[in-house]
């Protein structure tokens, strides 16, 4: 493996991966020296550093930072931002319209191919991902999963609840076309596209 | 061998009846034979809306329980020599019919008649579903209200769960002018949750209650009432003809603009 690599495998930005085995000054100096061999390339994108845990002094770090922004006015970030992936690639996969009064419930995944309307139930162990609208209620990680995740295209719930949280959701009308739910930190997120 | 329609909605108070009278009333206007079967027991209503109270005889529950013949219960219209009435009966409660009993009535009806009418009780239990079991086709009414459009959408599931597919949305008491401010759910915004196919569309109209107080579908009263247009519109669609809404809400905006020069 080399030294340095680039994946570009995130929906924010690039991921720069470093040998976590090699000093702060040599890491310091690769990083630089990739900016600067492919600094049009890098222009206007959000670079992570994967220091694959390799421990950090925060002063050197935001020194770098600092040097990096102010030569090639790109920000770096050693936060990878956490991708929300399923815990396993199985779905059940069901074709809506899922009516009022319906109560579909499951333990893998769910994939609900059309809105899920008013007065009906999804209850799911695992993520529910929706290729539709939800107008009725939804319990993503029934009953204690706060890692699940809800994907819904459009928005209007009379109740979401990942886990133990339930979701307070304003009753004004989205008019974006996705939404991710998931709990960070004990909080509900949402997502837009 | 004829046709059965169920008309039916989960709510209460959202048309039913009304539909099924002017839809049957409709269908026998052009020549059609057409029987209007009530299975509301206990709580009638088809009757008066056709102004037939006072003629009826015997009704579906003696004809099940061997009173009378089917022939003998069929109250024939005042107007039309080809629409009949099936009674409720008034003082029995819904179990009073079975749904094998139920799907035979509306089996022999149909040899006779050209199109069966069903009029659904309100509700999902078992009145509903002996309403719905003889039906070949099925007709969901509702109104633009949350409420109404989320029962619907139960029935919906319904139908479909017990092999009625493809039901059909009438939507009531559509006021134009609301939509229009974004106070009321459009036409739109019904088909997009209840994704179903539209089959018509009936303005919200007083003229409608002084006929169903009257006894006379307002059917009768040609296109001179926009219900009364709807309504045939209604017809037509049914009968396979091609009908544009457009005619509706322009005749809707011709009487608002003659109430806007009235008032000055």
């Amino acid at each position: 493996m080399s030294n340095i690599s680039i994946k570009g495998d995130l929906r924010e930005g690039i991921k720069m991966v470093v040998n976590p085995s090699l000093s702060w000054d040599e890491i310091k100096n690769l990083i630089i020296d990739e900016i600067k061999n492919k600094e049009k390339f890098f222009k206007g994108v959000n670079i992570y550093i994967d220091f694959q845990g390799r421990e950090i002094d925060n002063t050197e770090w935001e020194e770098l930072q600092k040097q990096i922004y102010e030569n090639y006015g790109i920000m770096l970030n050693k936060d990878l931002p956490k991708i929300r992936i399923p815990s396993s690639n199985i779905a059940k996969i069901i074709i809506g319209p899922i009516r009022s009064g319906k109560l579909v419930s499951s333990k893998e995944n769910l994939l609900i191919i059309g809105d899920v309307n008013s007065g009906a139930e999804i209850i799911c162990n695992k993520s529910v991902f929706v290729l539709g609208k939800i107008r009725g209620s939804i319990w993503a990680g029934y009953e204690n999963n706060d890692k699940a995740i809800i994907f819904a295209l459009g928005l209007e719930p009379e109740k979401i609840q990942i886990g133990s949280y339930i979701f307070d959701l304003p009753k004004a009308r989205h008019r974006k076309a996705g939404y991710f739910l998931y709990i960070e930190d004990g909080k509900f997120k949402i997502d837009t596209y | 061998m004829g046709k059965s329609i169920v008309i039916t909605s989960g709510k209460g108070g959202v048309g039913k009846t009304t539909a099924v009278a002017n839809i049957g009333t409709g269908l026998a206007m052009r020549g059609l034979k057409v029987a209007l079967v009530d299975t509301d027991i206990g709580l009638r209503n088809l009757d008066l809306l056709l102004g037939l109270e006072n003629r009826i005889v015997y009704n579906i529950v003696d004809v099940v329980e061997g009173k009378c013949s089917l022939k003998q219960a069929l109250v024939k219209d005042k107007r039309l020599n080809n629409l009949y009435l099936l009674p409720a009966a008034q003082t029995k409660e819904k179990e009073a019919v079975s749904i094998d009993q139920m799907k035979e009535v509306i089996n022999d009806l149909k040899i006779e008649f050209d199109y069966v009418i069903i009029d659904s009780p309100a509700g999902i239990e078992h009145g509903f579903k002996s309403a719905i079991s003889g039906a070949d086709e099925a007709i969901v009414i509702t109104t633009p209200e949350v409420s109404s459009v989320r029962d619907a959408d139960r029935v919906i599931g319904f139908l479909e769960a017990y092999g009625l597919r493809d039901p059909r949305l009438i939507v009531n008491r559509v006021r134009f002018d609301m939509v229009r401010n974004g106070e009321m759910l459009g036409v739109d915004d019904l088909l997009d949750i209840l994704s179903i196919e539209l089959l018509g569309i009936i303005p919200e109209d007083e003229n409608l209650i002084i006929s169903v107080n009257k006894g006379e579908p307002i059917i009768y009263s040609g296109n001179k009432y926009k219900s009364a247009l709807a309504f045939n519109l209604i017809v037509k669609r049914l009968l396979g003809e091609d009908v544009s809404w457009d005619e509706l809400e322009k005749s809707e905006s011709f009487i608002e603009k003659i109430f806007k020069i009235f008032k000055g």
